[in-house]
């Protein structure tokens, strides 16, 4: 069943997610769409992980893991993508 | 390796490749705490992914237990990841504020630095006041009128008021939003100064009036030079006024004083008789005295000008003037005052009128300091002349001055304060000074004596010498033609003559004196000298006729008589042909020195 740990982390998880929205939303962030994107798929995966205890667990589990897999492509999308901005841009 | 390593390894990779790449995004981009972060949340990631291989490839599962810590970790780790970004783009959003804050303030300060150049650059006062009237601003032009008042109530820095002041044009603007106009005059140590103050709303961009503007300008010297102008205009048509009067009356008069010599010459051995003909011709001599001063007065003509200096002429004028009055001279005249070009005549009449006006503000007696001093005046001179050397005399009194009412008018024609006085002294000294091309002022002195000064422009032309005057009558010889349109002069003139010894035919104009002389030359009995009217009303004068007379016979010997004494061609006969001049009135005994000067030796001593 539900593991209080997952369930702490899913809390955690969440509360920052709106933090972090709410903050995005505020403002323009320059290049945060892709560390968003990464950040709100480590939250869908431990939304995954808390299910997976209660029904499809299988399922689930390879959707957690896919979802981290999708974090770290968008991560490393974003990182890639901040090393190829010119310097006239990032100061603009 | 099933499906779930397969997966953990991709997104293993994917950490690793993007913990790497975070070494090569620029530190312009990202602090470098952000860029730390961004290592640690790849790091983290980086870790749990191998944590993930281990447990399930079955490797091992000892790492387990911490993947949760790291994850809570990570979350952290993220906000501040973000917050960190959202710091450097606040930064750098404050930093754009301030450049750009800084750019308006020297754009500003640039257009401050213009205006103030603007508003020191123009000639008038400004002064911007708030809806208290509280001083906000004075330009260098204002402050040197004022006082520097900033910060202080205009009724109280400038009015000592403790109230706005009744009328202010400013508080006019802000009740109406209108511009709104005012002359002021204002006490200064030396006199009065003028102003005109013109007020205008400021006006935000609600529309709200939130202050006024005051402009100041100095309007004293144009005033006065509208006075000058409308004093001009008046003596200019009371002066054409006074000449014809005096044209007509000096016909009068050299009827009366020509007659009056005339019988002195016939009553010589009746002692009583020749009283009262003196008598007669002393008040003809005043009346030819105030005709003179009436045609001084008007613009008639320029004045007969000679190179003099004028210490002995206002010593002796002022002198003469304060014969039998319980009024004395103090005078201080240097040796060396620069010469000056004037018609004594006028001048003289000039020291007389002001030395008299100063004797009348004395009736208990006193003394007039009379001083004639070198002076150089510049440019901005308060008299608005010429700038240049000139011959200041100054008449000062001991009397009680000139009232602030009378000061405009004391120069005006007819303008008296004296129950009999002409008005016309002042005046006739005023229009000779500026026919001489010099100024007259008065210092009013009120309660301490008034002070006349004279301005007369310094010459560097020689002293003519000049002969001396006699009552000399010379009897002469020849045929004289006279031309002038009054029947009583025509008959004095030829009694006159015939008296002389000359034989005298007359004409009434300029058309039958050249008839008459054409006649004469035709039968080669040509006249000797010729006197001709220079005004004839209704027909040809003196001038024309002359310039015709010329042509008939180029060595005609013309006089020309006028009670203009001052017509231009009076002053410079000689360029209209002429040989001399006999102003009218005259005497007998100038009739005949006229006549022996033109005819020279023939003509003998009575």
């Amino acid at each position: 069943m539900f593991e209080e740990s997952e369930i702490i982390n899913l809390i955690l998880g969440l509360v920052s997610l709106v933090i972090v929205y709410y903050e995005a939303k505020k403002r323009v962030i320059p290049d945060f769409r892709l560390f968003f994107a990464g950040f709100l798929l480590i939250v869908l995966a431990r939304i995954f992980t808390v299910l997976e205890g209660v029904f499809l667990g299988d399922i689930l589990n390879v959707l957690e893991h896919i979802c981290y897999a999708m974090s770290a492509f968008f991560f490393a999308a974003a990182c890639i993508s901040l090393t190829q901005k010119k310097t006239s841009e990032i100061t603009r | 390796m099933n499906l779930i390593v397969f997966i953990d390894i991709c997104s293993t990779l994917g950490f690793g490749v993007a913990f790497c790449f975070a070494f090569f995004i620029s530190k312009d981009h990202i602090y470098y705490q952000t860029r730390f972060l961004l290592y640690i949340l790849m790091g983290l990631y980086f870790v749990v992914g191998l944590t993930n291989i281990a447990e399930h490839a079955g490797i091992t599962s000892f790492f387990d237990p911490y993947e949760e810590y790291l994850e809570i970790l990570f979350m952290a780790f993220f906000l501040f990841f973000m917050y960190s970004i959202i710091a450097k783009l606040e930064l750098v959003k404050q930093l754009e504020g301030e450049a750009a804050l800084k750019k308006a303030l020297e754009k500003a300060g640039a257009e401050q630095s213009k205006s103030d150049a603007i508003l020191a650059a123009i000639g008038d006062g400004i002064s911007i006041q708030d809806r208290d009237m509280t001083i906000l601003f004075q330009n260098e032009i204002h402050k040197k009128m004022k006082g520097d008042n900033v910060g202080s109530f205009c009724y109280q820095a400038y009015e000592q008021n403790s109230k706005p002041c009744k009328g202010c044009p400013v508080v006019a603007s802000f009740h109406d939003g209108k511009v709104h106009k005012e002359e002021r005059s204002v006490p200064v140590p030396n006199g009065t100064r003028y102003v005109e103050i013109t007020a205008s709303p400021l006006i935000d961009q609600n529309g709200e009036i939130y202050a006024g503007i005051e402009v100041v300008r100095d309007i004293t010297n144009t005033k006065r030079m509208t006075e000058e102008v409308l004093r001009a205009q008046k003596l200019e048509s009371i002066g054409l006024l006074a000449g014809g009067i005096a044209h007509d009356f000096n016909n009068i008069l050299t009827a009366l004083l020509g007659n009056i010599s005339l019988a002195k010459t016939y009553a010589a051995s009746d002692d009583k008789v020749i009283a009262k003909l003196v008598a007669a011709e002393k008040a003809s001599l005043r009346a030819r005295d105030l005709t003179q001063q009436l045609l001084t007065f008007s613009r008639g003509g320029a004045p007969v000008k000679k190179v003099m200096n004028v210490n002995e002429l206002v010593r002796d004028s002022s002198n003469f003037s304060l014969r039998g009055a319980n009024v004395k001279c103090n005078f201080t005249m240097p040796d060396d005052l620069w010469q000056v070009e004037v018609d004594p005549g006028q001048l003289s009449q000039v020291v007389n009128n002001l030395v008299i006006n100063a004797d009348q503000a004395m009736p208990e007696g006193g003394i007039i300091s009379v001083s004639t001093e070198n002076i150089l005046l510049a440019q901005d001179n308060p008299m608005l002349i010429v700038p240049g050397r000139y011959v200041r005399i100054t008449f000062a009194d001991q009397g009680h001055g000139v009232k602030a009412e009378d000061l405009p008018r004391i120069f005006d024609p007819f303008y008296t304060t004296k129950q009999d006085g002409s008005g016309l002294g002042l005046a006739t000294a005023f229009s000779v000074i500026k026919n001489h091309g010099g100024h007259i002022t008065v210092e009013p002195g009120s309660g301490a004596g008034a002070k006349f000064f004279v301005y007369l422009p310094a010459t560097e032309a020689l002293i003519e010498e000049t002969p001396a005057q006699n009552d000399t009558v010379y009897k002469g010889e020849g045929k004289v033609l006279i031309m002038d349109d009054e029947d009583a002069v025509r008959s004095l003139v030829q009694e006159m003559l015939a008296h002389l010894g000359y034989s005298a035919v007359s004409a009434a104009n300029g058309e039958e004196a050249v008839d008459l002389y054409q006649a004469a030359m035709k039968e080669n009995k040509p006249f000797d000298a010729v006197i001709l009217d220079l005004t004839v009303a209704g027909g040809m004068g003196g001038s024309e006729a002359s310039r015709i007379l010329l042509t008939i016979n180029p060595a005609a010997k013309i006089l020309v008589s006028s009670g203009y004494a001052n017509d231009p061609v009076m002053a410079n006969y000689e360029k209209y042909g002429f040989c001399g001049i006999v102003p009218k009135p005259y005497k007998i005994h100038e009739m005949s020195k006229k006549l022996r000067e033109i005819l020279g030796a023939s003509a003998k001593l009575q």
